[in-house]
């Protein structure tokens, strides 16, 4: 069963490294961005998290409250994946020679 | 039939083959990379080339340069000069030239195969009996990780730790052994396919490596990991190619991720590097 739906998806959604913004699709492409723009963020604070607490200066409590925070949040964006129809890689623009994005 | 006889057209020029195996053989008409031109072979003191004309209004340094950008010109052309290479490999030893070597007049080709006979003949006699053939070998990322992971002790090892850990610090300390997987997976690929490379180098009489090609070129989901080319001896290529055919069928049955990909016989494009 998931088998058949990721398969539809990927015939749908060929990962092509950038924003599709076609006018009759626009919510498509819209949620694509935002999704795009919150995982970049979410990246971003999370490599930022894991340096403060490689830093040494946070307490026990601390990296606790953290971490369960940012496990809670990559569960909220994996749901939102699932709701837009999106994989890692529609979120994901390939900025040509700097590389990929994410 | 005479190349230099008329003024509009030019001398593409495919490859140089020994006069004595050219002479030995017969060989059927071979279209020219522009119709209605036929395949020509001229003969020097012991070398041969094999050329056709072509018109100097595509051909002229200037106007080639603007058909080479043409993207699809340069595919039909390219195509043909490839194909045509491949069958004079059947027939002779070929040294092979790049695509678009064009000579204004037969008497500037003499010129070049006179200053360079030593050279030609050399590179002739070396790749005598040989031919290339390329690797390629392609990497499923997630299934390499997937693999390495259920196979790597320390993995394990790690798991059963991070398991002991309160679900915070667990977040952390999964994301830094993914980082770890990574980084360890990647070098393993890349020891596996070095080890293998030197084990094919055995079989063969020069190797050299080549750029890995990018997913835009290649059109496969999977990514390349190794890519080279072998110059090998035509009656020792079975060592050669049945080690090639164990490590895919040994790939395949363990799910390793990875993927092997041969191609050949071609001509000792990479093992031929002329320079006029």
């Amino acid at each position: 069963m998931d088998k058949t739906k990721s398969l539809s998806s990927m015939q749908i959604h060929e990962p092509q490294g950038r924003i599709s913004l076609d006018p009759e699709k626009a919510e498509e492409g819209l949620s694509q961005i935002v999704l795009t723009v919150i995982e970049l963020l979410r990246q971003l604070v999370e490599k930022q998290a894991m340096r403060r607490v490689e830093g040494g200066d946070l307490t026990e409590e601390q990296i606790e409250q953290l971490g369960t925070a940012l496990m809670k949040l990559e569960e909220k964006m994996e749901e939102m994946k699932e709701i837009f129809n999106l994989d890692d890689e529609d979120l994901n623009i390939d900025l040509g020679p700097l590389g990929n994005l994410l | 039939m005479d190349v230099s006889a008329q003024t509009d057209t030019l001398i593409y020029l495919y490859a140089f083959i020994p006069r004595r195996e050219y002479e030995q053989t017969e060989i059927d008409s071979l279209e020219g990379i522009e119709a209605p031109y036929e395949v020509e072979f001229i003969s020097f003191k012991e070398i041969t080339a094999a050329v056709t004309k072509v018109p100097e209004e595509e051909y002229s340094e200037a106007n080639l340069q603007k058909n080479v950008e043409n993207l699809r010109w340069l595919q039909e052309k390219a195509y043909h000069h490839h194909n045509l290479m491949n069958q004079l490999h059947t027939h002779f030893t070929v040294l092979p030239l790049k695509f678009g070597t064009i000579h204004e007049t037969k008497s500037r080709l003499e010129k070049v195969v006179e200053n360079q006979d030593n050279n030609i003949l050399t590179m002739l006699e070396q790749l005598k009996n040989k031919e290339e053939w390329n690797v390629k070998i392609y990497a499923d990322k997630d299934q390499f990780v997937s693999s390495f992971m259920e196979n790597d002790s320390e993995v394990k090892k790690k798991k059963e730790e991070i398991n002991q850990l309160s679900p915070g610090k667990q977040f952390f300390a999964k994301k830094k052994m993914n980082e770890w997987v990574d980084e360890k997976a990647k070098a393993d690929m890349i020891s596996l396919c070095e080890k293998f490379h030197e084990k094919l180098a055995q079989y063969s009489m020069d190797t050299e490596l080549k750029k890995n090609w990018e997913k835009k070129i290649t059109g496969r989901k999977e990514e390349m990991c190794w890519n080279s080319v072998y110059l090998l001896k035509k009656n020792q290529k079975e060592q050669f190619l049945d080690c090639l055919q164990s490590k895919k069928e040994e790939a395949e049955k363990g799910n390793t991720g990875l993927i092997y990909e041969i191609t050949g016989p071609w001509p000792a494009y990479h093992f031929s590097q002329f320079k006029e």
